[in-house]
């Protein structure tokens, strides 16, 4: 029954979790490279020396207390999200025989499969953590490197218990959020209901996505802080903006898929449907838009914002594609990134506003009835 | 009533229904065939939510060159539908009622006489599987549509909502010529649908058994 159950458990939540997240990886992935193509082309730091500053990061983890707390709460974070994506599945009804099969074994060994289902989860910062304590103890730091494997260990008991409590406890219903709950009363257009989605059910997605836009904006900003007013600069923040949304598109393509496939019999004209989704982008982008019109002119303004919902429409028409997944997804859009990096830096800017939504179009017209099915 | 013309359906280069050039009158029909015949499939490309190849048209009214005054003629109820949690029931009717053109008193008509009043109002979801097919059946009535696709009807609904679901179909038959094809693998009721002509789904083709 055990085995049984720590296979069953394994597939239906490690590997599901890391399947959803792989686009998470990804992304930091190719960050990274990105990171390190970056710097070589710049060709000002050695390889040594960056091999030094990844050691004086590493040694400033165990050491500093500002870098340590970061750490600390990224893990935080993520044992948030392992928590909430196993809760989730573990309300789906698919996994409701859990509730009446695993729950008949003793305590003591559910309690044991959870703490090897959240020990997996947490391998990739496991792994990191294990990394930072050898050179930490190599270089006498014993305290703050048994703390952080402490605190995450905690982090997975403290998960194991909540999953635990959870799948023991009856069933109740899902009370509304409060939003949802103070929004009943309002007409809820149909091309917005998935901001009300985000807004329901995906908050954290929302406000990393935000964190990561305001990283995004403050980094290239603070890069190039001699040419602020370039409008080549601009455009240039203005896409890092659309690729830290890439996840919120990809959700809303889901969402459609799975509650909105209705829509396909409703009475629209294609153009309707192509464009009123951007509504919800004009809620979602708020924040950034607001800063956009507060710093910069009118009219630099508008071919911002044209820019940025060109690249939108563009990104949600590759997810017509046939049998896209999010890793192909994430694929098209850093190559399309670097591309039009390519563009803005040869000042070609601006043509890139009515070729997005040229492209956007045809790819929307020829798919716009694709039966890919998205996970 | 309803016209194929070379209808063709494959996924991933497989085919799973090929239609060369058939006429349906008006009527009710049930669509039989054994499991992953293409049942669900042939009605959401008749809804217009799959694509195909060739053509599907109701009278003179093509769903590739005329697709919202296409999709107005058409309704559709998924076997398991799925809508977001956070809508109410009356949302979506409303939703719906707005999109197909339904008369002001035509949704609180349905409504009440699915017996679907004392919950309309709550979150979807709340909403047991029978209660969101009832709404699917509500929905797939309003507007003026000359044709109601239903898949799998039967399926989690109660004796009485059937009674209502039945006495419907009828009406709306008799009374506005609006056509059904109904597909379900429990057998329904031909005493409570006279009239009611079978198709069937055989090897990726339509037979009309009338």
């Amino acid at each position: 029954m055990s085995l049984l159950s720590n296979t069953a458990l394994k597939k239906i939540f490690v590997e599901g979790f890391y399947r959803t997240h792989a686009g998470m990886l990804v992304f930091i992935f190719v960050v990274l490279i990105s990171y390190c193509l970056f710097i070589n082309t710049l060709g000002t730091v050695r390889p040594d020396q960056i091999d030094f500053w990844q050691f004086f990061f590493t040694i400033s983890l165990v050491s500093n207390p500002l870098i340590l707390t970061f750490y600390l709460i990224g893990s935080s974070l993520y044992a948030y999200k392992s928590l909430k994506y196993v809760l989730n599945q573990m309300a789906l009804p698919q996994q409701e025989f859990l509730y009446y099969s695993f729950t008949s074994a003793a305590k003591k060994q559910q309690f044991m499969a959870w703490c090897v289902v959240q020990t997996c989860i947490f391998i990739p910062l496991l792994c990191y953590t294990l990394y930072a304590i050898t050179i930490g103890i190599v270089f006498g730091y014993y305290l703050i490197s048994i703390g952080i494997l402490l605190f995450q260990v905690l982090l997975i008991v403290a998960s194991a218990y909540i999953c635990l409590k959870e799948n023991n406890r009856l069933i109740e219903a899902n009370k509304p959020d409060c939003l949802i709950r103070v929004s009943r009363k309002w007409n809820k257009p149909v091309f917005l209901l998935y901001t009300f989605q985000v807004f329901n059910q995906s908050k954290l997605a929302y406000v990393l996505t935000k964190l990561l836009s305001w990283v995004l904006i403050s980094s290239v900003l603070v890069v190039f802080a001699d040419l602020k007013d370039d409008s080549r600069l601009l455009m240039l923040v203005t896409s890092c903006i659309v690729v830290a949304h890439v996840v919120l598109i990809y959700q809303e393509k889901v969402f459609n898929n799975r509650y909105l496939s209705f829509l396909s019999n409703f009475p629209f004209t294609k153009e309707k449907i192509f464009f009123s989704f951007c509504l919800n982008y004009l809620v979602l982008l708020l924040p950034e838009i607001c800063w956009i019109f507060t710093n910069f002119g009118i009219l630099t303004s508008f071919g911002l914002i044209a820019f940025t919902f060109s690249t939108i429409l563009l990104f949600r028409s590759l997810l017509l594609l046939n049998a896209m997944q999010i890793k192909g997804f994430l694929i098209w859009v850093f190559s399309l990134f670097f591309l039009f990096y390519v563009f803005i830096m040869f000042g070609f800017g601006l043509i890139l506003i009515p070729l997005n939504v040229i492209v956007a179009w045809i790819l929307f017209n020829r798919n716009y009835l694709n039966n890919s099915i998205l996970c | 009533m309803l016209h194929f013309n070379q209808f063709e359906k494959s996924y991933f280069n497989h085919l799973v229904l090929k239609i060369d050039n058939i006429k349906i009158p008006e009527g009710i029909f049930w669509i039989k065939g054994s499991n992953g015949s293409g049942k669900s499939t042939l009605l959401k490309a008749i809804a217009g939510i799959l694509s195909f190849e060739g053509d599907i048209a109701i009278s003179t009214i093509y769903l590739k060159n005329h697709g919202v005054s296409y999709r107005k003629l058409v309704n559709f109820a998924e076997a398991e539908p799925l809508y977001p949690e956070f809508l109410t029931g009356f949302e979506m009717v409303d939703l719906f009622a707005k999109a197909k053109g339904a008369v002001s008193d035509q949704k609180e008509t349905l409504i009440a006489e699915m017996g679907m009043k004392p919950y309309i109002h709550n979150p979807l979801g709340s909403y047991s599987s029978g209660m969101l097919k009832k709404l699917s059946l509500v929905l797939a009535f309003l507007g003026k549509p000359k044709l109601i696709l239903l898949d799998e009807p039967l399926n989690t609904i109660d004796v009485e909502s059937l009674e209502i679901l039945y006495r419907w179909i009828n009406e709306k038959h008799q009374n506005e010529k609006i056509s059904f094809l109904l597909s379900s693998h429990q057998p329904l009721d031909e005493l409570k649908l006279p009239g009611l002509k079978q198709i069937n789904i055989q090897d990726k083709k339509i037979i009309l058994n009338f």
